[in-house]
């Protein structure tokens, strides 16, 4: 154009172009509709200057194939991101009520339908553990998983993933109230019992050797996540447990958007594919929540100790999203119940869930 | 697509998840057993000779029964509290 050096105007393509309207789109739901801004809107600036033509960004040794080398292709951030989730975890309703750990379990049954699902329509084993993790509703795990397995659908995948852990007070209640009758989201539960620090700090321990033994490739981020928990809970490094929930969360989220954006190029992410990883997706994140509610009117059959099955919604992680959409629905039935520490209990119990599911697909497939 | 495979990996999978989450569960239960136990209120001490126990429920009915008795509500300090001394 300048007679001297090529400018992107004439090589950019008409991928390229929407895939620029599709960062847009997504700094637009960060900021317009406060949709999961904080990995939002790195992916879709990372979505913009990837698709820049002659950047050299994304190419070797270019700035953003640095970071999505290091952080991800490496599997090093998604990790770290549970270190920090695990110093922000609380997990004292789960030990206050530990049977509701088993609605954390249930709810990963959308994961399994969806991977089937996937293999249906003809993606591979390790596109459909990618797709199917998508149910656990826990983004880092989506990226690690996907990293891992099928790197070229990582866009989507998390795209998908964070899309609908924000889409939670939209998808999840028609699920719930459709599962559930009207007696059964006025049941009132127990108040939860107050738990030792002891207690408190035991867990991260025995949980760690107990899941690591039964599932080692959930190492990485059950490590992560019980190691940031007993910063939290030990009261004695403070400092640290304050930089794991804060500065340290916040640069990887920082890496871990642009990251993923850098991997959302016009040729692999404007594919059919991409549209039947978004369709799986939501089908992942609706059996699942369906598998949490059906699960906790299995156990009312069972136990003394009545729960109430909206619980179960929240077993699929989205922490703490979900447990607000189950307070939400619980209240619109009887506005004096109040679930929402109830619901924490399988919230955090689906982040190990999915996990734990992470680790056997790695281990089976990887 | 090897099916086989895939129904193992499914089959597998949900049965790992919820084995593992069940095992966590029992050992919950049981550090919140055995911490509860730990922090149990002791047992009274046993009595040794010459030791009195005194019953503060016994005490008040004889006080009460004494004031009656000062009041004039009953002409001699004969209540059932007092008898039994």
């Amino acid at each position: 154009m300048f007679g001297v050096f090529e400018t992107g105007f004439e090589v950019l393509t008409l991928g390229q172009i929407i895939m620029l309207l599709i960062g847009l789109l997504l700094i637009g739901l960060a900021i317009k509709k406060e949709m999961e801004p904080l990995i939002l809107l790195p992916i879709g600036f990372g979505v913009i200057i990837a698709n820049l033509p002659l950047t050299g960004l994304t190419e070797e040794g270019g700035l953003l194939q640095l970071i999505y080398n290091y952080g991800l292709a490496w599997n090093f951030i998604p990790p770290l991101i549970f270190l920090g989730l695990g110093a922000l975890t609380d997990f004292s309703p789960l030990l206050a009520n530990p049977k509701t750990i088993l609605l954390g379990a249930a709810a990963q049954v959308g994961i399994y339908v969806a991977f089937f699902g996937a293999l249906l329509l003809g993606f591979s084993f390790g596109e459909a553990a990618s797709i199917g993790i998508i149910g656990g509703a826990d983004g880092p795990t989506t990226i690690y998983v996907t990293s891992t397995l099928s790197p070229h659908i990582l866009g989507a995948t998390a795209v998908a993933a964070y899309s609908y852990m924000s889409l939670v007070p939209i998808i999840q209640p028609p699920i719930m109230r459709a599962l559930t009758t009207e007696r059964e989201r006025k049941i009132v539960m127990k108040s939860l019992r107050p738990v030792r620090k002891t207690e408190r700090i035991v867990y991260p321990l025995v949980a760690t050797v107990i899941i690591i033994l039964l599932v080692p490739h959930s190492a990485p981020l059950i490590g992560m996540l019980m190691f940031g928990n007993l910063l939290r809970e030990s009261g004695v490094v403070k400092r640290l447990a304050e930089t794991a929930q804060n500065e340290l969360m916040n640069i990887l989220t920082i890496f871990l958007g642009i990251a993923v954006g850098a991997s959302m190029s016009a040729q692999v992410f404007l594919t059919p594919r991409t549209i039947l990883i978004f369709a799986w997706g939501i089908v992942a994140f609706a059996a699942s929540t369906a598998g949490g509610v059906l699960f906790a009117k299995l156990m009312n059959l069972v136990c003394k100790e009545k729960v109430n099955p909206l619980i179960g919604a929240a077993g699929v992680s989205a922490v703490p999203m979900s447990a607000r959409v189950v307070q939400k629905v619980g209240q619109k039935a009887d506005p004096d119940n109040y679930l929402l520490m109830h619901a924490m209990g399988p919230n955090v119990a689906g982040v190990v869930g999915s996990a734990i599911a992470a680790g056997i697909f790695l281990g089976m497939i990887g | 697509m090897d099916w086989n495979f895939a129904l193992r990996i499914m089959s597998s999978g949900l049965s790992a998840v919820f084995i593992t989450l069940f095992l966590l569960y029992l050992v919950m239960k049981a550090v919140e057993k055995i911490f509860s136990k730990l922090e149990a209120p002791a047992a009274p001490p046993e009595l040794e000779a010459g030791e009195v126990v005194v019953d503060m429920k016994e005490i008040a009915a004889i006080t009460g029964a004494i004031y009656a008795y000062l009041e004039g509500k009953e002409k001699t300090p004969s209540s059932s509290a007092l008898d039994r001394r």
